[in-house]
């Protein structure tokens, strides 16, 4: 049910991500930003969405590096498995956006196939009298888990600052952001279920990891008993994208802040950044785990996420009707 | 005469303190010690003149009398003009040599031109000999261009003019089945070293006036012709453009293969992958120039680039598109998924045995265990010792004279590794891992991409001894991003797939009818993206019946 619900919310929350980027073609947040609110308030908001760019990447880098941990490389340092992933993502921002969206053509399938493959197995085990008592105990507690997979749309902010490259922004862009939120909300939707189904409510509850552990409990015929690895890479892969992204657009971003004309020499510091913050930034598992409570997500990045952008949405509107005049030219020349 | 003093004359300049003796002949070219580009420089410089005997030893001194040099003197017409006629041996066809003699010595009697003077003659044989195929020289490096080419100089008294007889006979090898892609199902001809035959294959193949080809020279001593093939107005004419530019801005003294060629004009030169292919089969060039590609033809090798490329190409082979498209995708996608396992597999052994053996079934991994037992190295050596003595067996057997070539494989092959696994210095696993790896690395149909995978190969084994699958999977992302930005004369290697152009998919990982193929592919074609109409598949009666009169309403 939350997932649905958190699909209207953030559904709600792209459509105004991809509006304003929309009204600005050719442009990044931070360079609109700017233009919306002045050079200096533009940037120390616009320096907010860097810090979320930071905070998301490091959070996401550290999800992965405890999974790994926990489950492969027991004894590998979690500094390595983060940097070699880290190290991967600078070399693809350094040779540019292009690459980045290639490798994200060739690594999608991959993605899609073991995210189909990884739902149709468990069914085998389901057991869908786990999923009897629905809204057992109302409304607010589905409310409240809606807060968090909506949140984790902040990635899309990371579109602000791709449309600039994007050929066609106009057309594309909004039926894109629509249909990976609609596929990602399913995603989700068919994972919980699958999860409940095959572990039972309770139990899914407490694992650390309750998708992993579904995975782990499947075993195809007494060959394949541990397929877990043949997931966990292309989500590994799925994460290399993410990363990169935002590591590209942490520095595009960085870069329009102090006016470089060139990202490519933040993208190094920037990386070493993220590594020793996705180090420092928790002390165990357990804390990366309350990155998922929702009150923490009130608390902290809600604000992060929603305010500049209403801030900017105003903004917008308030500067709508001056700027209204030389848009509706434009249109008509089309 | 005169010549002789030239060159003194020259040498005077050239060292003004010292006034030397005159020398004979032979002494003298001993010391001429001119290099070899002002040489060169020469000979472009060197006009003809009138003078016959003057010409003839300027062209004897220009090729240093060379015994292979031929220097036919005779008297022509009725006046018993000077004449001599100037060819390589063995460059030129005896019975064209015979033929111009008898148009020269015979054909100016019978048409009754008596009394001619020197000029007349010369011009009463240019209205006979200029044809299409015969041209005139008037310098030096016209006229050398062409006794090389084995084309016969006609020299007459009184004229600063050479007619080149076209008289081309050298000898070259028959139209074989190309040894390096061999077919089950498919034309047998190949490509020879003859540019000539070469040309003459794709314009037997694609009889569109629209084939164009251009020439040109590359290499200041060789000079070698190249020809840029293209179907005009399907190619691109970007991509033409950047092609000429590159290849006129080579500058080398010889060309004698086209990999040469190659190398200079490559996008990528620090990748392993190669940026053009090249083949021997005048089909793969003839289908390729349909989907708008160019092709460079090189004389001397039967090698013809491919150009743009992208990687699905390597991994085709002409057999997917002979037979029928269930059979052509299953080959095509066998090919592809055995080309990911030459690169991974070995890597992904060490690392599974090394650092997550529970992620294999018990049972095997106790059996893989159990074999391993008594064995001194730990994988990774083992590995690596076995793949580097397969890749130096694979080495030897290709120069090994086809003799002695089997003798290697059985030594190599079952003598080593049988008696490697019975003293216990590798594991049998090791050896079936490598030897599987081999076998799936032999099936890429092009040597340059399956070297390529064997590098790499090597690459991975060690990520994969150091960190395990992580390592696997940093390699394998490594791979995929290197490979995506690469870009073969502005066309994405990776196409369609690294740009995802799903119309293009139906003749990359796997190949559709083909009456479904209706258009080219997309960002090489897209001058007239359409190869035929949509609808050509096979109709019942009744299905055929209604598109006729759905036709014949349309008209």
């Amino acid at each position: 049910m939350s997932a649905i619900i958190s699909f209207f919310s953030s559904a709600a929350l792209v459509f105004i991500i991809v509006r304003l980027t929309l009204a600005f073609p050719g442009k990044s947040l931070v360079q609109y930003s700017q233009e919306l609110l002045g050079g200096f308030m533009g940037k120390l908001l616009s320096s907010f969405y860097l810090l979320l760019f930071l905070f998301m990447a490091g959070t996401d880098l550290r999800i992965y590096g405890e999974v790994i941990k926990t489950s492969f490389l027991p004894e590998t340092p979690l500094v390595v498995t983060m940097a070699i992933m880290v190290l991967i993502s600078v070399m693809v921002v350094f040779s540019g956006l292009e690459p980045l969206g290639r490798c994200a053509d060739i690594i999608f399938p991959l993605f899609l196939l073991t995210i189909l493959a990884s739902l149709f197995f468990p069914l085998l085990y389901a057991d869908f009298g786990n999923l009897q008592p629905v809204l057992a105990r109302g409304w607010s507690p589905v409310l409240l888990a809606s807060v968090t997979p909506t949140t984790i749309t902040a990635q899309y902010t990371n579109l602000t600052m791709l449309a600039p490259s994007v050929q066609e922004p106009r057309k594309s862009l909004m039926k894109a952001a629509m249909w990976s939120l609609l596929g990602s909300s399913a995603v989700l939707l068919f994972f919980i279920i699958a999860v409940i189904a095959v572990l039972g409510p309770s139990e899914g509850f407490r694992a650390t990891f309750p998708v992993f552990k579904m995975i782990r409990s499947i075993s195809i015929s007494a060959f394949l008993e541990r397929i877990e690895a043949l997931t966990i890479f292309p989500w590994g892969m799925g994460l290399f994208v993410n990363l990169s992204l935002n590591l590209y657009s942490g520095s595009k971003g960085l870069s329009q802040v102090f006016g470089l004309t060139d990202n490519r020499s933040l993208i190094l510091p920037m990386a070493v950044i993220w590594v020793a913050f996705s180090f420092q930034g928790y002390k165990d598992s357990f804390e990366v785990l309350q990155f998922f409570n929702p009150l923490f997500h009130f608390a902290g990045f809600y604000f992060f996420l929603t305010v500049p952008l209403i801030v900017l949405w105003t903004a917008y509107l308030l500067k709508k009707p001056r700027q209204k005049q030389p848009q509706d030219k434009t249109k008509e020349k089309r | 005469m005169k010549l002789k003093f030239d060159i003194l004359n020259r040498m005077r300049l050239l060292f003004p303190g010292k006034k030397k003796k005159r020398q004979p002949e032979h002494k003298r070219m001993h010391t001429d010690n001119r290099d070899v580009s002002q040489r060169e420089a020469d000979v472009k410089r060197t006009p003809l003149v009138a003078d016959l005997e003057e010409n003839l030893q300027r062209i004897a001194s220009i090729c240093g009398n060379s015994y292979d040099l031929n220097i036919m003197r005779f008297l022509a017409g009725p006046h018993e003009v000077n004449a001599a006629l100037v060819f390589l041996d063995g460059m030129v066809n005896k019975d064209a040599i015979n033929n111009l003699m008898r148009i020269v010595k015979i054909d100016t009697f019978k048409t009754g031109i008596k009394g001619v003077h020197k000029e007349e003659l010369y011009q009463t044989l240019q209205k006979r000999l200029l044809t299409d195929e015969n041209r005139e020289a008037e310098n030096m490096e016209d006229l050398y261009e062409g006794v090389s080419l084995g084309e016969a100089a006609l020299l007459i008294d009184g004229t600063a003019r050479a007619i080149l007889y076209e008289s081309k006979g050298w000898k070259s090898r028959a139209l074989t089945e190309p040894e390096s892609e061999s077919i089950i199902r498919g034309p047998r001809e190949g490509f020879t070293e003859n540019i000539r035959d070469n040309t003459s294959l794709i314009r037997r193949r694609i009889r569109s006036p629209n084939l164009w080809m251009e020439s040109m020279r590359v290499g200041s001593l060789t000079k070698t012709e190249v020809v840029v093939a293209y179907i005009k107005g399907l190619a691109g004419e970007e991509i033409l453009g950047e092609l000429r530019s590159r290849l006129e801005r080579i500058d080398i003294d010889g060309v004698l293969e086209s990999g040469v060629i190659e190398e200079f004009i490559d996008d990528a030169p620090y990748s392993l992958f190669p940026m053009i292919f090249r083949t021997e089969r005048p089909d793969r060039v003839a289908a390729n120039l349909l989907e708008g590609r160019v092709a460079v033809f090189t004389n001397g090798t039967p090698f013809v680039l491919v150009l743009p490329a992208d990687f699905f190409m390597f991994l085709q082979a002409p057999d997917d598109y002979n037979e029928v498209w269930p059979i052509g995708s299953f080959i095509r996608f066998l090919r592809i998924i055995s080309y990911i396992i030459s690169i991974f597999l070995p890597g992904i052994y060490v690392s599974v045995l090394n650092f997550h053996p529970e992620l294999l079934p018990t049972s095997l991994l106790l059996t893989i265990q159990q074999t391993r037992e008594g064995v001194p190295f730990p994988v990774v050596a083992e590995i690596i010792l076995m793949e580097a003595a397969f890749e130096i067996l694979r080495e030897a057997g290709i120069r090994l004279p086809r003799v002695i070539g089997p003798a290697i494989s059985i030594v190599g092959a079952l003598i080593l590794g049988e008696a490697a696994i019975r003293a216990g210095i590798v594991s049998p696993g090791v050896v079936i891992i490598v030897a599987f790896t081999a076998i799936a690395s032999f099936s890429t149909p092009t040597f340059s991409q399956a070297i390529a995978a064997r590098i790499l190969r090597f690459g991975v084994i060690f990520l994969g001894a150091l960190i395990g699958l992580l390592g696997i999977q940093f390699a394998f992302l490594v791979l995929i991003i290197h490979l995506v930005s690469l870009r073969s004369f502005g066309y994405p290697f990776m196409a369609p797939l690294g740009p995802l152009i799903w119309r293009d998919l139906k003749d990359a990982l796997f190949r559709s009818f083909w009456w479904k193929q209706v258009y080219r592919p997309t960002l090489l074609g897209f001058r007239e993206p359409k190869r035929q109409p949509a609808g050509q598949g096979p109709h019942t009666p009744a299905e055929k019946k209604q598109s006729m009169q759905n036709r014949g309403k349309g008209k």
